[in-house]
């Protein structure tokens, strides 16, 4: 169980995550569309409360996950000259899921508007139901948990296809990681 | 089958093979060998060079016979080429 959820890198072969992995994405990107979201990074998700075409989420994915790709591919190349990229595609794929997971939170724009809410008036969460307040920190809890999730996959997708021992490996991953961030804002902002 | 014990169970210094016996006539042939290289190797690290060689030495072929995706298995290879290499310097 813990391998499905946390290192599927190592089991399971690239066709069948490349599959998933494609699947999933390609559902996000409907999903987003619906819920209204935006993937305005290559590790961002923000749930908004304005109506999103699907063009936005799909431009979004595909700068997103190529400056992810790119750059932990780079990252893994300077580590390990053996490393291919479709592991490293692959990783990407399905370490995002999590984040997709975070979209029904915004069902009836449910989080987009308390989010909205809290950041005109921050004294609003004292005025705020007592069962408001609760749903708010189970589900902030509920995302921060999804999104170290999100992190363990892709580091230990990372792990798998570079064969990642010891600091020199991680400082790479992290450098890729704040570069393909930067790299995928500043497309972002060309691309709208 | 017994297992051939590669370390010293008591300082883990690599063994010798300090007699060697003919099961036809009862010939024994003693003096300090060294253990072959594949032998320092533990049970499973043989078995993995076994199926390497006799899947062709395909990396792919061996991820669907043991079940782990190609990077895991690749990245098993490259432990053991490493082991290898230490056992061949010391």
């Amino acid at each position: 169980m813990n391998t499905i959820l946390f290192n599927p890198f190592e089991r399971y072969p690239e066709k069948k995550l490349l599959l998933i992995g494609i699947i999933c994405t390609s559902l996000s990107i409907y999903l987003a569309s619906i819920l209204d979201a935006h993937f305005d990074g290559a590790i961002d998700v923000h749930l908004v409360n304005e109506i999103v075409h699907i063009k936005s989420p799909l431009i979004e994915s595909i700068i997103s996950i190529g400056c992810l790709v790119l750059f932990i591919f780079i990252a893994g190349k300077i580590y390990n000259s053996k490393t291919r990229i479709i592991d490293i595609f692959v990783t990407v794929l399905i370490a995002r899921i999590p984040l997709y997971l975070i979209l029904p939170f915004n069902i009836n724009h449910y989080y987009s508007e308390l989010a909205l809410s809290l950041a005109v008036d921050p004294n609003n969460l004292q005025n705020l139901p007592q069962e408001t307040l609760l749903k708010t920190l189970v589900f902030s809890l509920v995302i921060f948990a999804l999104v170290i999730w999100f992190f363990m996959l892709l580091w230990n997708g990372y792990k798998t296809a570079t064969h990642a021992k010891g600091a020199k490996s991680i400082v790479l991953f992290i450098l890729a990681i704040i570069i393909a961030e930067i790299a995928s804002k500043a497309l972002l902002s060309l691309a709208f | 089958m017994k297992k051939l014990p590669a370390l010293c169970p008591s300082c883990e210094f690599a063994l010798e093979v300090s007699e060697l016996s003919c099961e036809s006539c009862g010939t024994k042939v003693s003096g300090n060998y060294s253990l072959p290289l594949l032998l320092q190797l533990s049970p499973e690290e043989q078995q993995f060079l076994l199926d390497f060689i006799t899947s062709s030495g395909s990396i792919k072929k061996m991820a669907e016979q043991l079940g782990k995706s190609y990077p895991t298995v690749r990245n098993y290879l490259d432990d053991l080429i490493e082991k290898i290499n230490n056992i061949k310097n010391h």
